[in-house]
């Protein structure tokens, strides 16, 4: 891909992660070993005068269909596997207007439109350090929606250069974004979303940046009955707080504390509260990474279907039948990057450990009698490979792809180098 | 993306940076600590203080009725019960550990202590969440979900208490789940009333299927109802009352003037308070027929096991074009399910989950009422008029779960998700 001082003016990448997990027990006492093709994605990128394009093509719907074993995950019909996402990961276009000078420094703007990830928590597991996804994936993150959103970002003087600069510097930034969007979740990896329900959601983040290296985004989100597509489930009010550390190339390479809450019920009547904390950091070991995360987060149980990693979407009733508080532990030691014929090879193993636990007694969903044991471990080895340019950040548009590139984050392989 | 990369490799520039870092962590961590401090249920209905809740007592001091015995099941959570002379049916619920809620237990209950007798087992079911034997005895109709392996099955009671399988739907549109299903008889023809299950993109819907051949089951009327559901339904005098959710309940005439069940004439339609409608009761009197009043289940959002809310609605049908709601009843804590009327007596037994259940004295005028006994929005209050009769709460402390609760001229019988099939002594008035 052509580079020029402007920076690049498209970028086209590919990857994919062979692994194996083992998971013990995965449910019922029982311990599966499982091997899968998981993440694998073309993405690209075209910057020309105001027009930023993005899209992400994902083919679990191919090679991920049953789901992955991934201690505690839930969403979109699938439990204790991770859901396959859609085909059209995402496809946005953004407009960004000229820069002016204003109060305190430089101002931009910018329009997009599109299907991707909404302007809402952090960013998505799929470029943080670790291939199994922590259990709030679905209370940090809301993806895969058709949206339009605006945005606002403001440049202060640069510190280093001591004159105002965009956000290509090293001056401190802030934006905030507003997005409308549909509220239905993916029903299939191939299914379309329910265009006339464009709008019936909303979010806006608050994305705050004194350097390059820290970023603190506070972000709400209204999903209108994400459950039942035909509308009738229970809405979500979210709320997520995040604070990133990111300097690839040292030996603290990254770093994020994230709390994340779901509200469920209909208007403003709640009925259920699920909460979130994690704390995840990557640390340079020579040319390998070691990465750590810790994560608490409650879970709603609903009744599984015959295949008991499956659920109905939306509550039968508006009830569940539990809420599980999940603690886990996830550890990742990644090899040095291997460069190929074939492109960039990562090998790496992650080792986790969960603890499943019912918030309420009695339950009819009692995680150690469900799973056999309360205590659960997965070890997963796999190789990560790719050709070309990977992100290292994922649902930003507009100003805020312009902004987010000045915090480059080498994770999950995409440190060892971003381009082949 | 690499735009801008050479830029990601400036390190940080300063106090001034990591205080505004400082500062962000704080916020952060503020907020985690404010979800902490409202951290003390998932449910939002008021429910005792702390992780495990203790069935409320009756407010108004009604006395507690005992159980004469219970039939224990610990391998799968109960939820439906039927009787039929004397012999109980009792259906199976979601998965309790790794068994299925597949099975339909009978039980002998000419004893105070209900005894297992059989058990069947539903092909490709994991909830068999309702069950109801035919007013003639000869046959059992099982709801079966879930999608998309939903449906019904029926069986042949000719040999007692040795159920014989005559048909196990699949697919068409019972497939997405068969919630609720009702036998009711239409001049003179057996109906099964099919509550379906949505399904993302399909629509809830009621399916009325002709049983007057049980083996072959044909649908007369099929119609898209509720929002977003339609949870069940109740059958008598030639009209039928829908639950329909947060659209509330719907009357429709199949029989009683110029509708039919192939094709039902739409009378009315009612809101009550709070929508979430789960199931209906219209009252009868034994000696002078249908009265003025409609007992509306509401069913609010719950944990199941645990935590539950709603309330009974009471809802006035003097002019069936027009139902108004005139009274409620509410417990702390807890929420309805469905209801058995003794009807001679004039007593509903309403199974209350967490509370176990509540019987109300439902004879005579249940709008009339004082002022001290309305509510602000001008409902009779049934707890302050004293209507309150009686309550069960199982033995001791231990946690009950009561799914549903039947009267017949047998004995009361509730069933309990935790622990089995309760056989109650019957209240008085």
């Amino acid at each position: 891909m052509a580079q020029t001082p402007e920076g690049p003016r498209g970028t086209l990448g590919v990857m994919a992660i062979a692994v194996a997990t083992q998971a013990d027990p995965a449910l019922a006492n029982r311990r599966l070993r499982e091997g899968y093709l998981t993440q694998p994605m073309l993405m690209g990128a075209l910057r020309r005068g105001p027009l930023r394009l993005s899209g992400m093509l994902n083919a679990e719907g191919y090679t991920l269909r049953r789901g992955e074993l991934n201690a505690g995950i839930y969403g979109e019909g699938y439990v204790d596997r991770r859901h396959p996402h859609t085909l059209v990961h995402e496809a946005m276009a953004a407009l960004v207007s000229p820069g002016w000078q204003g109060p305190g420094g430089s101002w931009q703007a910018s329009l997009a439109a599109g299907r991707g990830f909404t302007p809402y928590g952090s960013d998505d597991p799929m470029v943080r350090p670790f291939v199994k996804y922590p259990v709030n994936h679905h209370h940090a993150q809301i993806i895969e929606r058709v949206q339009v959103l605006g945005a606002l970002r403001w440049s202060g003087v640069s510190r280093t250069r001591g004159a105002s600069s965009s956000a290509a510097g090293t001056a401190p930034w802030a934006a905030v974004e507003h997005g409308w969007f549909n509220g239905d979740e993916p029903t299939s990896p191939f299914a379309a979303p329910q265009w006339r329900r464009l709008g019936d959601s909303r979010a806006t983040r608050l994305v705050v940046a004194p350097t390059p290296a820290w970023e603190w985004q506070a972000s709400h989100a209204f999903v209108r009955s994400p459950g039942i597509v035909q509308g009738g489930a229970f809405d979500h009010r979210q709320w997520s707080s995040a604070l990133r550390y990111a300097r690839p190339g040292s030996r603290w390479r990254y770093g994020l504390i994230e709390v994340a809450r779901v509200d469920e019920g209909a208007g403003r009547e709640r009925a259920f509260r699920y909460e979130s904390m994690l704390a995840e950091g990557q640390l340079a070991l020579g040319s390998w990474l070691l990465s750590a995360r810790a994560e608490r987060t409650d879970r709603p149980e609903q009744e599984r279907l015959l295949d008991l990693f499956r659920t109905s979407t939306g509550h039968i009733d508006f009830q569940i039948v539990g809420v599980t508080r999940w603690t886990l532990g996830t550890l990742q030691l990644a090899a040095p990057s291997q460069r190929t014929r074939v492109g960039q090879l990562v090998p790496f193993a992650e080792i986790g450990v969960a603890h499943a636990a019912a918030r309420r007694q009695p339950t009819v969903f009692d995680p150690a009698q469900f799973y056999g044991r309360a205590t659960q471990w997965s070890l997963s080895a796999g190789l990560r490979w790719h050709v070309g340019a990977m992100r290292s950040r994922v649902g930003r548009y507009g100003v805020l792809a312009d902004a987010g590139d000045a915090a480059h984050l080498g994770t999950h392989g995409h440190s060892h180098d971003h381009r082949q | 993306m690499t735009i801008g990369s050479k830029q990601s490799l400036v390190r940080g520039t300063g106090h001034r940076a990591t205080r505004g870092a400082v500062a962000g962590l704080l916020a952060t961590l503020s907020l985690a600590c404010s979800g902490s401090a409202d951290r003390s249920d998932p449910v939002a209905p008021p429910t005792p203080p702390g992780n495990t809740d203790t069935p409320p007592p009756p407010a108004t001091g009604a006395p507690l009725l005992p159980s004469t015995g219970l039939g224990a099941v610990s391998e799968r959570y109960t939820s439906e019960v039927w009787v039929h002379g004397t012999t109980a049916y009792t259906s199976t619920w979601g998965a309790r550990g790794s068994v299925r809620g597949n099975a339909v237990k009978l039980w002998d209950v000419s004893g105070a202590q209900p005894r297992l007798v059989d058990s069947v087992l539903v092909a490709d079911a994991g909830t068999t969440g309702d069950v109801q034997v035919s007013d003639d005895g000869t046959l059992m109709l099982v709801a079966i979900e879930p999608n998309p392996n939903g449906g019904i099955a029926l069986y042949s009671l000719t040999n007692g208490r040795s159920p014989r399988l005559l048909v196990r739907t699949t697919g068409g549109e019972l497939r997405t789940g068969v919630h609720t299903a009702e036998l009711a008889r239409v001049n003179g023809v057996l109906y099964a009333f099919c509550a379906v299950d949505p399904a993302n993109g399909v629509p809830a819907r009621l399916v009325v299927l002709d049983l007057s051949d049980p083996a072959n089951p044909r649908t007369v009327w099929s119609q898209v109802m509720g929002a977003p559901f339609v949870h069940d339904v109740f059958v008598r005098g030639g009209l039928l009352y829908t639950a329909e959710w947060n659209d509330g309940v719907g009357i429709w005439d199949i029989g009683a003037v110029s509708g039919s069940v192939s094709a039902p004439r739409f009378v009315s339609r009612i809101r009550t308070v709070g929508g979430q409608v789960h199931n209906v009761w219209r009252l009868y009197d034994p000696l002078l027929g249908p009265s003025r009043w409609l007992l509306v289940g509401q069913e609010g959002p719950g944990v199941i096991g645990s935590a539950s809310s709603g309330d009974v609605h009471v809802v006035d049908l003097q002019d069936l074009t027009a139902p108004r709601e005139v009274a409620f009843y509410n417990v702390a804590g807890a929420g309805t399910h469905n209801i058995s009327v003794d009807e001679a007596s004039g007593l509903a037994y309403v199974a209350y989950y967490n509370a176990g259940v509540r019987v109300l004295d439902v004879r005579g005028d249940l709008a009339a009422c004082t002022a001290a006994q309305r509510s602000s929005d001008g409902r009779c209050d049934l707890t302050r008029m004293g209507r309150e009769r009686a309550a069960f709460r199982g033995p001791g402390n231990l946690p009950l779960y009561i799914w549903g609760v039947h009267w017949s001229s047998t004995g009361v019988f509730a069933s309990d998700m935790l622990n089995g099939l309760w056989r109650i002594t019957p209240a008085t008035r």
